[in-house]
């Protein structure tokens, strides 16, 4: 299983909490870094100040990535993600609570590697986070990282 | 007769004149002519003068009489249409001023409207994205109580609890079923031919609930090719099937027959069906369940938003659904109705157009 760090980008503290606690319930001993802004989340990725260090903040085996967001929203992260060449492959997953015919058009249309709607019972969101574990850590091989 | 003084009277014609301005035949009364005798006989000459002279000014009294009278009439006429004109004209003018009002006014009302729209639909977004995360929280943190708090807590705190996470779970139902409305009544539907018998077929296998030995769900013959919209289509039929299987007795296992009748032949034998239909072929599918029926009573309340006939405790639901079909019908250009006896379970249908054959497709067919 890959057990590098997952990055999650989402601004609400209680979805961050009820996340991180079914992450722990499914088994999921990966270091979380939560960007609580699409900004932030940009300056994670392009190791931009107080992310600079590659050692400590390493590229994330998996972006799971909120569409409504303060200062920089979810397509605005994924378009960056997608244009960089160092940042392109990245396994991003949408997760949120929109399962609007629009957002998921323009999700893929702006290359998501899948889009995931929270279930709004805990226990179908520990069943999610479980099969994002065994498909995108275990199953699936990645592509490599380094351009 | 030679040398003799000629007096003539130009006498009034029979048929009316033809038309003289007013003011003319005021001026220039009927002319009277006298000629001198050749000689210079002058008092024949002045007898034939003051004859013409009488004569004239007789007629010309006669005649003066019938202009006025005639005057009379044409200045009335004139007035008269005088006013016409005038009011023709501004009853012109009157409308070229509402036609721009009008214009003015329903570029107004489109702008308003587009702009509602816009915010309905910001709306619905917020609604989908926003007001479901607080919910998800409730139900998540209740959870966690009951799953991890459990050894601390007696029965009346995890009963609360309980009751916290389902009031969650159903105001997001709720919020769900909204959507729903909300999408069928703002998508556009673009008629197009749908194949029935496939699509209530598929319907039927996603649900686990309905499959044997859970429920019967039996579809009699063939469902044929309807003009609709397989979205809102698949709206109606599963509203339709989740509430047949739903408002059951206790202890009754759930038992729907589904069949399509041809209405067509029914709507050409008498003339007033026809005109309703229009004398297209029309198709009914019927939905026959096994449940507790509807009272008469409640006949007019059943397709009304939010309304429920029955207590939520007995069985689950938001009073979104029968409102989402009978939505989704009339924007089909269908109709939807039920019968149905209490105790002895409900038949309701849809009425539909059916589609063109396969061999009649053709766009240039249609």
């Amino acid at each position: 299983m890959i057990d590098q760090t997952i990055l999650l980008v989402e601004d609400e503290p209680n979805s961050v909490f009820l996340l991180q606690h079914v992450l722990k319930r499914a088994g999921i001993a990966n270091p979380v870094y939560v960007a609580k802004d699409g900004r932030e989340a940009l300056d994670y990725l392009e190791g931009i100040g107080p992310f600079a260090d590659r050692g400590t903040h390493p590229l994330p085996a998996l972006v799971l990535l909120d569409l409504k967001l303060p200062r920089a929203d979810g397509f605005e992260v994924l378009e960056r993600i997608r244009k960089r060449p160092d940042t392109q492959k990245l396994i991003v997953l949408i997760l949120t609570s929109s399962a609007s015919d629009d957002d998921i058009a323009r999700a893929y249309a702006l290359g998501t590697n899948a889009y995931l709607v929270k279930p709004l019972r805990l226990e179908k969101l520990e069943e999610m986070v479980r099969a994002i574990k065994d498909f995108w850590l275990v199953q699936n091989h990645p592509a490599p990282l380094a351009p | 007769m030679k040398g003799q003084t000629q007096v003539k009277a130009a006498r009034p014609r029979a048929d009316p004149p033809p038309a003289p301005s007013p003011r003319a035949s005021k001026k220039h009364p009927v002319p009277v002519v006298v000629q001198p005798t050749q000689g210079g006989n002058f008092p024949r000459d002045a007898a034939a003068i003051n004859g013409a002279l009488l004569i004239s000014g007789l007629r010309q009294h006669e005649l003066t009489e019938e202009a006025v009278k005639l005057n009379g009439r044409l200045e009335k006429e004139i007035s008269e249409r005088k006013l016409v004109e005038v009011a023709l004209q501004s009853a012109n003018h009157q409308l070229a001023r509402q036609a721009g009002e009008l214009e003015q006014l329903v570029a107004k009302r489109t702008e308003t409207l587009r702009e509602t729209v816009a915010d309905l639909e910001g709306f619905s977004y917020s609604v989908a994205h926003d007001m479901r995360t607080p919910l998800r929280s409730m139900q998540g943190f209740a959870r966690i109580l009951l799953d991890s708090y459990a050894d601390k807590l007696d029965a009346d705190a995890q009963g609360y609890l309980g009751r916290i996470a389902s009031s969650a779970a159903r105001m997001d139902l709720l919020i769900q079923d909204v959507l729903n409305f909300t999408r069928v009544m703002r998508s556009d539907a673009l008629l197009s031919p749908v194949d029935l018998d496939v699509l209530v077929r598929d319907i039927v296998a996603t649900y686990p609930d309905w499959q044997a030995p859970n429920a019967t769900i039996e579809i009699a013959g063939k469902l044929p090719r309807v003009l609709g919209h397989e979205g809102f289509l698949t709206q109606c039929v599963s509203n339709l099937l989740s509430n047949a299987v739903k408002f059951l007795a206790p202890g009754v296992a759930p038992k729907v027959k589904i069949w399509a009748e041809d209405r067509s032949r029914a709507a050409a034998a008498t003339a007033t069906a026809k005109a309703v239909d229009g004398g297209e072929p029309v198709v009914r599918v019927w939905f026959e369940d096994n449940g507790i029926g509807i009272a008469e009573r409640d006949r007019s309340r059943i397709f009304r938003l939010f309304e429920r006939i029955n207590p939520t405790d007995q069985f689950e639901g938001t009073g979104v659904g029968l409102t989402i079909v009978r939505k989704a019908i009339q924007r089909l250009n269908g109709r939807v109705d039920f019968e149905s006896e209490v105790g002895r379970g409900s038949q309701f249908w849809i009425e539909l157009t059916k589609a063109p054959t396969e061999a009649a497709t053709d766009p240039t067919l249609l």
